[in-house]
């Protein structure tokens, strides 16, 4: 029972995920159609945007957080896995579990001391110091929002290998197939 | 604690997390925050979001997503059939003329996108059944296409140049000039071996029977304009400094959609396949990133790049046999690394390095990237390699793979030493850009 509950909540976490990723991945168009149209107002209009390389800036932080959790749903953070492909079963869900622990533990500083920082440009109205004086506090907020998603998939990265070590689930190697 | 003490347990921390497989961007982060609570306490970890947003906020980087963007799609733009269709009919009848006009694909390819992986599918799937059919030598086949794939990293624009450029603080523009001519280098002496191989036993590749009209071999070149166009829009306008990296790279990235779009090979689901690789490539770049800047914030506390610098200046040996050394690091440290990985493990510690040798900083960058070119191919972890495995036909076994790749692999050290002995091999082009 608690088993099939872990397991239900395991999976919405990573469907939340994929998700994420899907939706975060027409951001590259966004930015794609930012710059051809600052390319375009600079040289062929000549007059180029206060606006277009900043938003960018923004865009290119929510790609790269909110998809952290994504990109290591699909085993797309580079590793050494040569040793790690051929160590037992358990010994490899320990090395996950211990994976998992380590991402936690960067999740837990970048979301304490994140949300504090986005917090405080919140509080303090903090804007860029450029032009277009952009508001800093949601794409600071991006950082413990990143934070979150991706701990939460390394928390599911964790109780794989831990079901594993207990002999009660399938190795996350296997399971990274069924996706 | 020593400063050399401590250094020795952040490596080693480090070495056992990565050789047990931690993904390199948290065991990166993992030692830094150990490491900065153990030396700095609490207080320094406040560093660590603050370095997080200036990393994944870097308008340098912009030109990542969108390079693997225009690479991605370029993959359904169905120029690649196109390029091997005209080097079909005009180089075919040549002995060797399949494998040595691949080479010539993977360079045109190579400009045109900034990773490796989209000339080797491509030929992969198109030239290397095309070349067993006609019976090239499988090692000839398979080497030509892993070898000429990896050019596209070291042709521009290349987004490991890009990573480098942004973790170096080093001019992009000029890194990406900088590969130009050791990449065309590379690709020359491939062709020349191929062709000298076939020449003396025409086993290896032999000629196509087919024979072609002019109006036929003509009517093909039609498919080559395109990807001109293209290549000439993006480095053109980098060279002459019109543009930034940034800006070509929006353009590049349109003009292969434009491309696809134009041939009508782009499917809904293709589109989000590229977007989805796009995105997870991205995404494990700047966490990397975040990793390898709160570990180079620590080794800055620990005064690690003082150290370092008494040690050079305390060493009893040549400022050549340290880039020899470093070269030497890089090669090894290729066998199970990716090209991202070794930049952001590296250059915390050689780039002061290499800079108090007084050494250029672009020609060093560009050394390191000829030097990837061998990462590609490398065993156990060569890229190119698992790319191979996944499109040979089932009777070429890895043990063929691996064995197809060697003779590349000490043409593109020849590569590596003619750019380490003349450097302005590397250094000319981005020299005349300097003064133009």
């Amino acid at each position: 029972m608690a088993l099939s509950l872990i397991d239900k909540s395991l999976k919405r976490i990573s469907w939340l995920n994929t998700q994420v990723g899907q939706w975060v991945s027409y951001l590259n168009l966004l930015i794609m159609g930012i710059v051809v149209w600052e390319v375009f107002c600079r040289y062929l209009l000549r007059s180029p945007t206060s606006w277009a390389m900043e938003i960018n800036q923004y865009l290119l932080a929510a790609l790269a957080l909110l998809a952290g959790g994504y990109t290591l749903l699909e085993e797309r953070h580079v590793r050494v896995d040569m040793l790690h492909r051929r160590l037992p079963p358990k010994a490899r869900a320990a090395v996950e579990v211990f994976s998992g622990l380590l991402i936690l533990l960067l999740c837990a500083v970048l979301l304490w001391h994140g949300s504090e920082f986005a917090w405080d440009a919140l509080r303090k109205g903090k804007r860029s110091m450029s032009l277009l004086e952009f508001p800093l506090f949601p794409s600071m907020a991006l950082v413990p929002l990143g934070a979150f998603l991706l701990g939460l998939q390394a928390a599911v990265k964790s109780c794989q290998g831990i079901l594993v070590i207990l002999g009660r689930g399938l190795d996350p190697m296997d399971t990274q197939s069924a996706h | 604690m020593e400063t050399w003490l401590l250094s020795l347990i952040a490596f080693g921390a480090m070495a056992v997390m990565l050789s047990l497989g931690v993904p390199i961007a948290f065991a990166l982060a993992g030692v830094a925050i150990a490491g900065t609570l153990l030396t700095w306490g609490p207080n320094g970890l406040y560093m660590i979001p603050k370095t997080a947003y200036a990393e994944v906020t870097n308008y340098l980087i912009i030109a990542v997503p969108l390079f693997v963007l225009m690479s991605n799609l370029l993959q359904h733009s169905g120029l690649a059939e196109q390029l091997y269709e005209a080097v079909y009919r005009w180089m075919g009848r040549l002995r060797g003329g399949l494998a040595v006009g691949t080479v010539i694909i993977c360079a045109v390819f190579a400009a045109m996108a900034g990773i490796s992986s989209v000339a080797t599918v491509s030929m992969g799937l198109i030239a290397l059944p095309s070349m067993l059919q006609r019976g090239y030598d499988k090692k000839i086949a398979v080497g030509t296409i892993s070898a000429g794939g990896a050019l596209g990293i070291l042709i521009p624009p290349s987004v490991i140049m890009i990573i480098y450029g942004a973790m170096a603080e080093v001019s992009i523009g000029q890194l990406f000039m900088g590969g130009i001519v050791p990449g065309v280098l590379l690709a020359a002496l491939f062709c020349v071996y191929i062709a000298v191989r076939c020449w003396l036993d025409p086993g290896l590749g032999p000629p196509v029977q087919e024979r072609y009209s002019l109006l036929q071999k003509l009517v093909v070149l039609k498919g080559i304009l395109l990807p001109f166009l293209l290549i000439l829009s993006v480095l053109g306008v980098i060279y002459t400094g019109v543009a930034t990296p940034t800006e070509a790279s929006g353009i590049g990235a349109f003009g292969a959609l434009v491309c696809a779009l134009v041939h009508r090979r782009l499917t809904w689901k293709g589109l989000r396949q590229a977007l989805a690789s796009t995105t997870s490539l991205t995404a494990m770049v700047l966490w990397i990133m975040i990793g390898a800047v709160c570990f180079t914030h620590l080794l800055a506390y620990m005064g690690f790049s003082d150290l370092i610098k008494e040690a050079i200046a305390a060493l009893p040996v040549s400022k050549w046999v340290v880039l020899l050394g470093m070269q030497l690091t890089f090669f090894i440290l290729g066998m199970f690394l990716d090209p991202a990985g070794i930049i952001m493990l590296t250059t915390p510690i050689f780039v002061p390095i290499v800079g108090a040798l007084g050494f250029d900083p672009v020609w060093f960058g560009v050394l390191f990237t000829v030097n990837m070119e061998m990462a590609y191919l490398t065993p156990p972890f060569g890229f190119n390699l698992f790319i191979m495995k996944g499109v040979v036909p089932r009777n070429i076994t890895m043990e063929d793979i691996y064995r197809s790749i060697w003779p590349f692999v000490c043409l593109q050290a020849l590569g590596l030493i003619l750019c380490m002995l003349i450097p302005e091999l590397v250094l000319w082009v981005p020299q005349s850009m300097r003064k133009g």
